[in-house]
């Protein structure tokens, strides 16, 4: 993607924008050495800056992870942040057609609240000296140059220019919002800042509902039950559950009326989905017979919360997993053995991404004959599952489903199968 | 007579022999490990076990305890490498401190019944026993050695067997264990065959000289049998006893074995195994005795070396005290300690023949044997020049100590009054002490301690002619005879380094007083031999006619 | 005659045994007096706690160590001991998903860069809480020991900008490799 020549002021001198690359969702945001797979310190303060909630890039372009690489190194500070979001304004606009990046440089210095709105920062001098010795051997020094900053510190700027003039031919742009931004380089991303995920009602032109008839209605308020939903429906897609349980609880609390039942209908569709994974997959859980330990062969299939007595004798065993649905499934599985007054001993956990149709064995394990509760933890999604092992991994050795886990994790689109049994008291 | 370095001539003495490199090293990084904020790991007598128990084989002992500080330390789950880390010295009460922590964190599955300052009491199974911290703390840079010789992998895995283990004789097959890779580390690495060697020389000699006799006393050990015994040992080029110095130096260790045999309080580990359980505290209280014995005696021996090194002239930055020459000649009187009383002659043959003696075998290295070697003998009066050579020895240690001191008062560092008091007789040592008193008596309000302390010294150091005025004439006179580096004007520059060069040297020269003034007063050995000069002449005479031809057995002749 | 004769005696050979000892305990005071460039240079548990705990500030130690087999052995043990999460090695029937390294301690992701220009990034996912801040990841290949220097950790995740010639992809990919974080 073609960005204009851009530099962000330091007081080190000026750091240009050399590229910007979409990641995936997974990766964090960074900030590198162009040239060098150098991460940046503030790379951390660069991936909140970008994804949600706290982040303000993916609220206007809709993607959560950047690489960008820079030409020199920026350690502190936030005055980054204006050169960035220009920066990521021009790589958006610049997926669409038509897109022609000015043939400017243009200068940057400031820090954007999530909001959108843009703040002055210090040090204006200094940055401009160092930007002005950096001109002064570089062609960009005949070309024109845009300043884009904060009212208060083009003010500063001007004045410096006005007591010394640097003959460099200067065009100065006061801006207070991001919105500013678009505006003067006629973008059309970024227009809008504010992380509003519903249309307002009076954009919705309501003679022409009322003209067109009840089932234009209904595919209009279809469309715009999806468009309300669509980020959380890109969230689940992309497995970021903590996000999007909050944007469901700003949905349900702050959202208008569209917003609440949004919010409502995909938590359904949440739910349901939770259930019918359950139906989805199969699982089996075997004991080898062994010769001369009393070991016999034997299956059970798990669709209860209940294992069966067997799992307590001092045998070995194996899981089968199976996926019963027409899309890709990724299931976890973890067997645990519960010893009264001691670590509960996971005997196997086990991850396994299952086409459709397709079964699979797990590797073998051991029970010793100890412990007087087995429990058995499984959960399937079809979607990414990054964000649910910590969720799996605290009740995997729990002796009892915790029922607010559980329940966390059917809300996520998740099903879950949680099964015990407990030897009877001797 | 040219200055010869006696330690050049030691180490030819030591060629092919001693401790290997790597042990060498290994003992170095430990003694000198430091924690976190520069402060030794271990403390003094840690180290000085250290080195004993290596050269006495008697570490099985020790090995014990320090099994069940690990067994201690494995069950209560403190990783072996927090003791190897810790970010305080190994005392016993930051040791404790590790268990208490340690303690409060985990729920051991053997309780510690009692943590007190010094003590815990372990409960395992049916096996109860004790740590001694301040017994693992005095032995903590052995602990430090067995991690080197055995690895962090090997000691580890024992950590475990030792934090489940059950019962003494499981901790003591681990002790045991211990104790055999040590014995085959140190087999290797401080190979004692030239010492054995030469005790048995020395030992077949003492026997034939005694006529038999299996039983010995350090009077035996005289001039006569040291000077007999180079003479038959020397011409073979494969002795140890080549060099009369070398020879001299072993028969002062072979009267101090004596005498630390005679307290019958060191025992040597005959055995590897551990002690039963009836005789354990006996002998650990005999152990710890005898350790501390030899220490004391390892240290009375050792310890005016050590302090002579203390103002070793290469080793100083802004003062000089001793130089070269007398360094070298003051080090080689206190290698005798209190048998030089007794040695007097033999003293005097190393003083007078010694330097020689290394020429020739620098000449016989380098082929270029001169016929002026012996020229230097010519002197009849050598002995005389010998023995007053240790008497300005002495004259010139006391003198630097009151000059040191004199360069203190002058300016008027209060490290100036503790040297004073040291080196003033008891009159001015009770005038200064009253003067003190009666200055706080004189003190109308509470003041600040450091303050005090800091008036105090000035008000006394304004009165110093006053209070100790014999030490005061003494210190003038000593500054105006001795003109060394760094006693004078205090420098602009590194004034803290110099004053504690200076405090240091002064303790320094005063700790090596005793052994030179006991070799030079009251010793009736010398006083015999000053008296009577013709007979000084006469030994002299004979003793040249005996080294020389001597000299020109081993080295050939010199014309 | 000696001032403090009194006459003690003991047996010849109890006394030759102490000359033994008291000699060998001269040599040892002698050598540690010894100057520097005389004794050898060695590598002690000192070295390797050094090695271990600051791996940024002693690259050539590390180095020095791996050479040693003995001490590579008591590093590699100092290592495991250290650590506070640990991956052992994958068991190859289980690993469905080369992209993925799971662990009851941690999880291992290597995504390549959309830019295609060679970086990676190396994700570790923490399953469990720790008192200590990470530092270090650290991994077992082919008897080697290398180490990262982890980013700062949010929410249990560490992210690692890596080159494709970074020898950690190579053990990413090798089942029998181990991980551990300290």
């Amino acid at each position: 993607m073609t960005l204009p020549t851009l530099w962000i002021a330091t007081t080190r001198g000026p750091v240009e924008v050399v590229s910007l690359t979409e990641e995936d969702p997974e990766i964090r945001s960074v900030l590198c050495l162009a040239d060098s797979f150098q991460e940046l310190p503030i790379s951390p303060l660069y991936d909140s800056f970008v994804r949600r909630p706290t982040g303000l890039i993916e609220q206007i372009t809709g993607h959560p992870s950047y690489r960008i690489d820079l030409s020199g190194p920026i350690t502190q500070g936030q005055s980054w942040q204006l050169g960035l979001t220009v920066a990521h304004l021009f790589a958006a606009e610049a997926q669409q057609a038509g897109f022609s990046p000015p043939d400017a440089l243009v200068w940057t210095t400031g820090r954007v609240t999530p909001k959108g709105m843009i703040q002055q920062v210090g040090e204006i001098a200094l940055k401009w000296q160092m930007t002005c010795a950096e001109l002064a051997g570089s062609s960009w020094r005949e070309k024109p140059i845009i300043v884009m900053a904060h009212a208060a510190n083009i003010a500063e700027l001007q004045a410096i220019e006005k007591s010394s003039s640097s003959g460099l031919s200067i065009t100065f742009v006061p801006i207070s919002s991001v919105s500013d931004i678009a505006a003067y380089f006629g973008l059309s991303v970024g227009t809008a800042t504010a992380p509003s995920v519903a249309p307002s009602m009076s954009k919705i032109p309501m003679m022409v509902a009322a003209f067109i008839g009840a089932l234009a209605i209904m595919a209009i308020l279809t469309k715009l039950a999806t468009d309300f939903t669509a980020p959380l429906s890109r969230l689940d897609q992309e497995g970021r559950y903590r996000e999007l349980f909050m944007e469901m609880r700003l949905m349900r609390q702050e959202g208008n009326w569209l917003d609440v039942n949004g919010a409502f209908f995909f938590q359904k569709y949440l739910e349901n989905r939770a259930a019918g994974l359950g139906d989805d997959i199969h699982i089996e859980i075997r004991s080898v017979s062994e010769a001369g330990n009393g070991c016999k062969d034997r299956t059970a299939t798990i669709t209860t919360g209940t294992l069966p007595d067997w799992v307590h004798q001092p045998c070995t065993f194996q899981l089968s997993v199976g996926n019963k649905s027409d899309r890709m499934i990724g299931i976890w599985v973890a067997f645990t053995n519960h010893v009264p007054a001691s670590k509960a001993d996971l005997l196997t956990r086990n991850h396994a991404s299952l086409p459709p149709g397709q079964n699979i064995t797990l590797p073998e394990f051991t029970v010793d004959g100890t412990g007087a509760l087995k429990t058995l933890l499984a959960i399937a999604t079809p979607m990414p599952d990054a964000e649910l092992m910590p969720w799996f991994d605290a009740i995997a050795t729990a002796r009892q489903a915790d029922s607010q886990m559980i329940s966390r994790i059917h809300k996520s689109g998740t099903g879950v199968l949680f099964a015990s049994a407990s030897a009877a008291q001797e | 007579m040219s200055n010869i370095s006696y330690k050049l001539l030691h180490k030819l003495a030591l060629q092919n022999d001693g401790p290997s490199p790597f042990l060498m090293a290994v003992l170095t990084s430990i003694i000198e490990a430091t924690t976190i904020d520069g402060r030794a790991r271990h403390g003094a007598q840690a180290q000085q076990n250290l080195i004993t128990a290596i050269a006495s084989h008697s570490y099985a002992k020790v090995l014990f305890p320090l099994c069940h500080f690990m067994a201690a330390g494995a069950q209560h789950h403190v990783p072996l490498y927090q003791w190897f880390s810790m970010p305080q010295p190994m005392t016993a009460s930051n040791i404790a401190a590790c268990f208490r922590a340690a303690n409060n964190q985990t729920t051991p599955s053997h309780s510690i019944n009692k943590i007190d300052s010094m003590v815990i009491s372990i409960t395992n199974g049916n096996y109860i026993f004790d740590v001694n911290l301040g017994h693992v703390a005095k032995h903590s840079a052995l602990l430090d050695l067995i991690m080197e010789i055995i690895g962090y992998d090997a000691l580890e895995t024992l950590y475990g067997k030792l934090g489940v283990s059950q019962s003494r004789h499981e901790i003591t097959t681990v002790s045991n264990n211990l104790a055999r890779d040590i014995y085959s580390f140190l087999k290797e690495h401080l190979p004692t065959a030239s010492s054995e060697k030469k005790a048995r020389m020395m030992r077949d000699f003492l026997e034939t000289q005694t006529g038999q006799m299996t039983q010995i006393s350090p009077d035996e050990i005289d001039d006569r049998l040291i000077l007999d015994f180079w003479i038959e040992y020397s011409p073979d080029p494969q002795s140890k006893f080549r060099l009369f110095t070398n020879c001299a130096q072993s028969w002062v260790t072979y009267r101090q074995a004596i005498r630390l045999a005679a307290r019958n309080r060191f025992q040597h580990a005959n055995s590897l195994e551990a002690p039963d359980e009836k005789g354990r505290a006996e002998i650990d209280r005999a152990d710890q005795d005898a350790a501390q014995a030899m220490y004391d005696e390892m240290v009375e021996t050792v310890d005016s070396s050590d302090q002579l090194q203390q103002i070793n002239p290469s080793h100083l930055q802004t003062v000089k005290l001793l130089n070269a020459t007398e360094f070298d000649h003051i080090n080689q009187i206190v290698q005798f300690g209190d048998d030089g009383q007794a040695l007097i002659l033999t003293i005097l043959r190393l003083a007078t023949f010694g330097p020689l003696q290394a020429r020739l075998v620098e000449a016989s290295r380098k082929k270029t044997m001169r016929d002026d070697l012996l020229a230097d003998l010519d002197d009849l009066d050598a002995y005389d020049a010998a023995i007053t050579r240790i008497e300005t020895a002495m004259n010139t240690v006391q003198g630097l100590t009151e000059a040191a001191a004199f360069s203190l008062y002058v300016s008027r560092a209060p490290a100036f009054l503790s040297a004073a008091l040291s080196l003033a007789d008891a009159t001015e040592q009770t005038a200064v002490r009253d003067s003190a008193a009666a200055f706080k008596a004189g003190l109308t309000k509470p003041v600040d301690t450091n303050q005090l302390a800091e008036t105090i010294s000035k008000a006394l150091l304004d009165q110093v002619p006053e209070l100790m005025p014999a030490l005061f004439e003494r210190m003038q006179n000593a500054r105006k005879k001795f003109r060394r580096k760094g006693l004078g004007k205090p420098p602009e520059a590194e004034f803290d380094l110099w004053v504690t060069e200076l405090a240091n040297g002064i303790e320094s020269l005063r700790g090596l007083l005793p052994v030179l003034g006991r070799l030079v007063h009251n010793n009736t050995a010398l006083t015999r031999l000053k008296a009577d000069h013709d007979s000084l002449q006469n030994c002299f005479c004979e003793d040249k006619d005996m080294f020389c031809t001597q000299f020109n057995q081993i080295y050939g002749a010199a014309s | 005659m000696t001032q403090k004769s009194d006459g003690t005696t003991v047996g010849l050979d109890e006394a030759t045994a102490h000359f033994v000892t008291l000699d060998t305990y001269k040599n040892l005071q002698g050598g540690l007096g010894a100057a520097a460039s005389e004794t050898a240079t060695v590598i002690t548990f000192k070295d390797l706690w050094q090695a271990a705990e600051h791996p940024d500030n002693n690259s050539s130690l590390i180095a020095s160590i791996q050479a040693d087999k003995t001490q590579a052995a008591r590093f590699a043990a100092l290592l495991r001991s250290m650590a506070e999460f640990s991956q052992p090695a994958q068991a190859a029937a289980a690993t469905s998903n080369i992209e993925k390294r799971v662990g009851a301690d941690f999880d291992l992701e290597l995504k390549s860069s959309s830019r295609q220009d060679g970086a990676y990034f190396l994700i570790i996912r923490m399953h469990k809480q720790t008192e200590i801040t990470p530092q270090h990841l650290y991994y077992c290949h082919n008897n080697n020991y290398n180490f990262i220097t982890l980013s700062a950790v949010h929410n249990g995740v560490s992210q690692v900008m890596i080159s494709e010639a970074n020898p950690v992809i190579d053990a990413f990919n090798d089942p029998t490799a181990e991980f551990f974080i300290k």
